[in-house]
């Protein structure tokens, strides 16, 4: 009993960096652009909070810098995408490149160093109640904010205007424009908020879960949130179920190794992986739910003449 | 006022501009990131350039380190042209690194000897094509994103030779690095100039040429071109659509996979973790470069082999991490692909509108 | 329409007082758009254009395809900004940023393809960017209320809970014109709002148009038909290759001389056929049943046959099958059930490429998507279909195609700066002009041509008409598929009418009239021949029910 529920708090922390970037990417992703550049994101975002975090002794101008990072990175994105109209594959894939080799270079002075991290912050009374209260009431306030952010997002994106053009403008941009919405502003802006969620998720993961730098912390955690997405139907509400579900994988193959199951931590390695390519699968042979991708998802939009 | 306005027709000139600027652009960008660290860049690109022209072992680590990348940079470009993303190239590598590994270290009939490197190519090509052919399938049957399926079975590839050299495969005296046994001479691919020139390189160049002409002047060629521009007038013209990406896949996953042999066989001489420095992902700017061209894709493979040459010996000249490769290669290409806008759109300063009547 | 309608009913008040004396005579025009002059690369789409309307009346712009029509309107609405010209609305200067702009001033547009979000509901798509008085929360009953208030008032609604993508064109055609019924225009721009509908929904379109000029709406309506023109119209204005050409009251005009306006020259579009021999009858489909992308189906069991010689039309609102018809035949879409004979041959499971080798052309509907692959070269688009009889060993044989492409270009007329041009660069009746070359070079047996007139000019479409009819007369089979009732009138022997996947009836040329077609194309009885008192009874019964 106690192992489960050591297993499920430990998969809410490990589950919530994959949280902010899967829920970051939804938004960018309802108006129609694709990121994947969040692997690049979310380690830009991790090596700069810790950094931060290491120079201030503050943790949190450290996750507030990381999701700045982010955000920085994705601006680039959104410039190329939204303002110059370029391949969105392309440019998300160099941003990881981009993102990997600039924290490799700059974070090679403090691999291994010790910053100040993100405390656990237990909630009273709730979090005396036997297993329960291990299990959800004793996280960093990150791992509550991105509860939090779950049903902010869904009520945002299902019962307000901007939610509604947010989804026209990924649907079928052309026919937001003729009502007059301005589609490069909202996706540029859906970008950038994504970014900076990535940033933070990053952040997150240096500075509350690892609680350490080293080059490339991330491990491919960016293309598990992309696989998240698509997984999660690009809604909030699923995106929860299948963060915590991987963040519980991650932490389940640390628990085997240190149990002496003797199942070899390479091998295991690999699992994440396996499991994220047969959930795609799984959610592509699921068939066309009428929702599905968003109809513009990649495509850039262009108005026959500009301004 | 400025505006901005499409052009009509792309200007040559600036087409072929762009990749010149686009290189000078980044290295102008990472000299200021090495200057902030303190290093002349001017003296680093020097140094560079001395380490790979200027010493005969410079100049055939120059030509080692292009040859894999112009085969990954040919495994990005064929399925490129039928529209495909190929980013699995580094996986599909270390899958082919691992199956010719596996003939290498295992197969033990005498008298057969000088049949296993043959055998190694052979089953590398395949185990490329076999890593390939999941996100092909994926793709043709469910339309299954094939850019995340082939990153993410890049990752499995790269974990599993870490899981057989740590373990089941890893050599008896090699001091618990995560090395396989060294290769017997029959394993290894001839050398020349008392170098590291593997017979490899010659053979990357011959790949080259021949998809040159497979994909220009064949009717298979033709109809992968048509794929490419437009998958429904395909279909609509009789073209099998799906088997064309999925041999284009096989194809480009064959070739990735031979690169795979050739490292393990003609460089390291035994399989190891970090088979490749990445030059899976190499190829990826390497086919944007290239533009599609098999033979364009030799030219700037040289280009990123320069560099990795130079990144080693910035390495080892002034500590800076072989990460600041990655950084200019994503800078070339985001300056070549922002460049592309200048051949789509022209900006157009004017006055005020003029008012009518 | 009669002259004497009441104008001038919601005359605004306020603009009134400010209006000065030299804009007194533009009071009576609520639009004026004053020499306005439109350049795209290598086109002047309009070419000082001056534009006037009068408050509560319908205006027609008439042209024909590629005269400048809708790039007017676009100016209008905010889409483009125009090169030169200015425009006066309600007795303002006004200069639209951006459609935004346009909505605010109180001009509404329903776009030829509609403008709507198909995955969400008819009320969402009407409420889309609209600050409802809880803004930023959506307040759905007050919008209800509102929306059924102009139900009422205008006579037209639909089902607001319904998402787009299960309606109908002539209800997404509705819920078009309730956007900016919602948004209270004073102007609505209607693009061709009937090339998607069938007779009896464009009679009802025509009398909710009525209602709204009654209640002080002024509508500009363009069209490139001339009868629509004169039956819905007070004042037509007609452009011709980006100019105006003239403004004419409606009710002193007639066909003869819009026509003549319309084109600069007489027209005669009478293709009579001289030679009828049909020859033995050579493609059939029986029972037919298609699915379509969504896996609905499309086709529910469809039976047709075609003679050598012949040219069968198939007359439909688009939407009814017409295209899972096309890529079934051709085979690019799989049959569930039923079989497609030709020449005796059971083809049913036959690959593209066999079916093109056997004789079986096709000009699709979807010209660009599906035809033509455009970044490639001309040469190159002209051997799509047998690129492998170019080749010899697998290897391609460039002089040979080169030398083909010329001699197409040279028959066809295919204007193009070269055989090595982007095909993308070409004009659309040029590409039109190449698919049909790369079709009937290969003298098929069986040609099916899907709408192939869309959207051209008159030169064009003239060209594309001779051509099927030369075709036919030729002893090839024809199947014409089209929407442009008067293109099937025009050129089938045979017509069948296609209605939610099934055919509700099949007329020889020579016994069908417009009446029973637009009868049999929103369904009729089903049975396979219709007499004329049936149509009349029923055309009285129909009255009122919501096509």
């Amino acid at each position: 009993m106690d192992f489960i529920s050591s297993l499920i708090a430990a998969s809410m922390r490990a589950g919530t960096p994959l949280l902010f970037a899967t829920l970051g990417e939804i938004i960018a992703e309802r108006s129609g652009v694709l990121n994947l550049g969040l692997e690049g994101v979310m380690v830009t975002g991790a090596m700069t909070g810790f950094y931060v975090s290491l120079v201030t002794g503050n943790p949190w101008l450290g996750i507030l810098a990381g999701g700045f990072a982010g955000l920085l990175l994705a601006t680039i994105h959104a410039f190329f995408t939204v303002s110059l109209k370029v391949d969105q594959a392309v440019t998300g894939l160099m941003l990881v490149l981009l993102g990997l080799g600039m924290t490799g270079f700059l974070g090679r002075d403090f691999v291994g160093k010790v910053a100040t991290y993100l405390q656990p912050v237990e909630i009273p009374v709730l979090s005396d109640i036997p297993y329960i209260g291990e299990a959800f009431f004793k996280h960093d306030p990150l791992v509550y904010a991105g509860i939090f952010l779950v049903p902010l997002l869904w009520y945002i994106m299902n019962k307000t205007r901007y939610g509604m053009e947010l989804f026209a403008v990924g649907e079928n941009p052309e026919a937001a424009d003729t009502m007059g919405i301005a589609v490069d502003k909202i996706r540029f802006f859906a970008v950038l908020i994504g970014g900076f969620l990535a940033g933070i998720a990053g952040a997150h993961l240096s500075l509350a879960y690892a609680k350490v730098w080293t080059d490339g912390l991330t491990a491919g955690r960016g293309w598990i949130c992309l696989a998240l997405v698509i997984f999660s139907g690009w809604m909030p509400q699923r995106a929860i179920a299948g963060a915590y579900l991987f963040g519980g994988l991650d932490v389940l193959s640390f628990k085997l190794q240190a149990a002496g199951l003797g199942v070899s931590y390479q091998f295991m390695r690999m699992v994440p992986y396996i499991v994220t390519i047969l959930v795609l699968l799984l959610s592509v042979i699921r068939g066309k739910d009428k929702f599905g991708a968003p109809s513009a998802l990649g495509k850039p939009y262009i108005r026959e003449q500009r301004f | 006022m400025i505006r901005v306005e499409r052009r009509l027709e792309t200007p040559r000139h600036i087409q072929l501009l762009i990749p010149f600027v686009s290189i000078a652009a980044s290295l102008i960008f990472v000299g200021i990131l090495l200057m902030v660290f303190g290093i002349n860049p001017i003296e680093a690109y020097e140094t560079m350039i001395r380490r790979a022209f200027g010493t005969k072992f410079g100049l055939t680590e120059l030509f080692v380190k292009t040859a894999p990348i112009i085969l990954t940079g040919l495994a990005v470009t064929i399925p490129l042209r039928a529209g495909l993303w190929n980013i699995g190239a580094e996986g599909q590598l270390y899958m082919g690194a691992f199956a010719a590994s596996v003939v290498a270290l295992y197969f033990s009939v005498p008298s057969l000897l000088f049949l296993v490197l043959p055998l190694m190519a052979l089953i590398a090509l395949f185990g490329g094509m076999l890593w390939a052919s999941i996100p092909a399938i994926l793709k043709a049957k469910f339309n299954l994103n094939e850019i995340i399926s082939t990153l993410l079975l890049n990752y499995v590839a790269i974990y599993w030779v870490e899981y057989l050299v740590y373990g089941p495969m890893r050599g008896k005296e090699v001091y618990n690095f995560p090395y396989s046994d060294l290769f017997n001479d029959y394993a290894i691919l001839p050398r020349f100039f008392g170098t590291r020139f593997h017979i490899g390189v010659i053979i990357a160049f011959f790949i080259a040429i021949i998809i040159y002409i497979l994909l220009t002047k064949t009717s298979y060629g033709f109809a992968v071109k048509v794929v490419g521009a437009n998958p429904k007038a395909a279909e609509y013209a009789g073209i099998n659509r799906k088997g064309v990406i999925i041999s284009a896949m096989l194809i480009g996953g064959a070739i990735a996979g031979f690169a795979g042999m050739m490292e393990v066989s003609g460089l390291h001489l035994r399989l190891r973790s970090a088979v490749s420095p990445g030059y899976g992902y190499t190829g990826i700017p390497v086919a944007l470069l290239a533009k599609g061209n098999p033979l364009a894709v030799i030219v700037a493979a040289f280009l990123f082999g320069l560099l990795y040459v130079g990144g080693s010996a910035m390495q080892t000249t002034y500590g800076i991490p072989v990460a600041i490769v990655d950084v200019f290669q994503a800078l070339v290409v985001l300056f070549i692909i922002g460049g592309d806008f200048f051949t789509k759109y022209r900006i157009v300063f004017s006055g005020l509108r003029p008012r009518g009547v | 329409m009669s002259s004497e309608k009441q104008r001038n009913c919601n005359s605004d008040s306020d603009s009134n007082s400010r209006v000065s004396e030299k804009e007194t005579i533009h009071e009576d025009f609520i639009l004026e758009m004053v020499n306005i002059t439109k350049r795209f690369p290598g086109v002047v789409a309009n070419d000082g254009v001056t534009l006037k309307v009068k408050r509560g009346e319908v205006h027609g712009l008439l042209g024909e395809n590629g005269a400048g029509k809708t790039t007017l309107m676009s100016i209008l609405y905010g889409l483009y900004k125009p090169d030169e010209g200015e425009i006066i609305f309600e007795g303002k200067r006004v200069s639209f940023q951006s459609p935004k702009d346009a909505i605010r001033a109180g001009i509404g547009m329903v776009h030829q393809h509609f403008m709507l979000v198909s995955k969400m509901t008819a009320l969402q798509n009407i409420l889309l960017g609209y600050k409802t008085p809880k803004d930023p929360l959506i307040d759905d009953e007050w919008a209800r209320k509102k929306l059924l208030d102009i139900s009422s008032k205008y006579g037209i609604d639909a089902d607001l809970n319904e998402l787009i993508l299960n309606m109908g064109v002539g209800e997404e055609q509705r819920v078009e014109i309730l956007k900016s019924l919602f948004r209270e225009v004073k102007l609505l721009i209607l693009d061709e709002p009937t090339s998607v509908l069938t007779p009896i929904e464009t009679e009802k379109l025509f009398s909710a148009l009525k209602k709204m000029t009654e209640k002080g709406l002024t509508v500009i309506f363009i069209t490139h038909k001339l009868k629509e023109a004169l039956s819905v119209t007070d004042r037509i204005t007609v452009l011709r290759k980006g100019k105006n050409v003239g403004t004419l009251v409606t009710s002193e005009t007639d066909e003869m001389e819009l026509a003549r306006l319309m084109v600069g020259r007489e027209i005669k579009m009478e293709f009579g056929r001289r030679s009828k021999n049909y020859g033995e009858e050579i493609f059939r489909i029986e029972n037919l049943h298609v699915r379509d992308d969504r896996g609905l189906p499309a086709l529910k069991g469809i039976t047709l046959s075609i003679k050598e010689g012949e040219i069968l039309g198939i007359a439909g609102v688009s939407g009814n099958g017409q295209k899972e018809l096309e890529e079934v035949i051709i085979g690019t879409r799989k049959v569930d059930k039923g079989k497609i004979i030709f020449e005796g041959q059971d083809i049913t499971e036959f690959s593209v490429e066999k079916r093109t080798q056997m004789g079986i052309s096709c000009i699709p509907e979807d010209r660009i998507e599906v035809g033509l692959a455009p970044s490639l070269s001309v040469a190159e688009n002209i051997i799509l279909r047998d690129f492998k009889s170019f080749s010899t060993r697998s290897f391609m044989d460039f002089k040979k195609i080169e030398k083909h492409a010329e001699k197409l270009i040279t028959e066809f007329g295919i204007k193009t700066p070269s055989p090595q041009t982007p095909a993308r660069n070409l004009s659309g009746g040029n590409i039109q002009r190449l698919i049909i070359a790369r079709e009937l070079f290969r003298e098929p047996k069986l040609l099916v041509a899907s709408q192939p007139t869309r959207g051209l000019d008159i030169s064009g479409i003239e060209y594309v008409r001779r051509r099927l009819i030369s075709s036919a007369e030729s002893g090839k089979a024809i199947l014409l598929i089209s929407e442009d009732l008067e293109e099937i009138m025009q050129l089938s022997d045979t017509i069948a009418v296609i209605y939610g996947g099934k055919i509700t009836g099949i007329l020889r040329r020579e016994e069908a009239t417009l009446e029973k077609i637009g009868y049999l194309m929103t369904g009729g009885d089903g049975g396979l021949s219709v007499s004329d008192e049936q149509v009349k009874r029923d055309q009285n019964a129909e009255e009122g029910v919501v096509a």
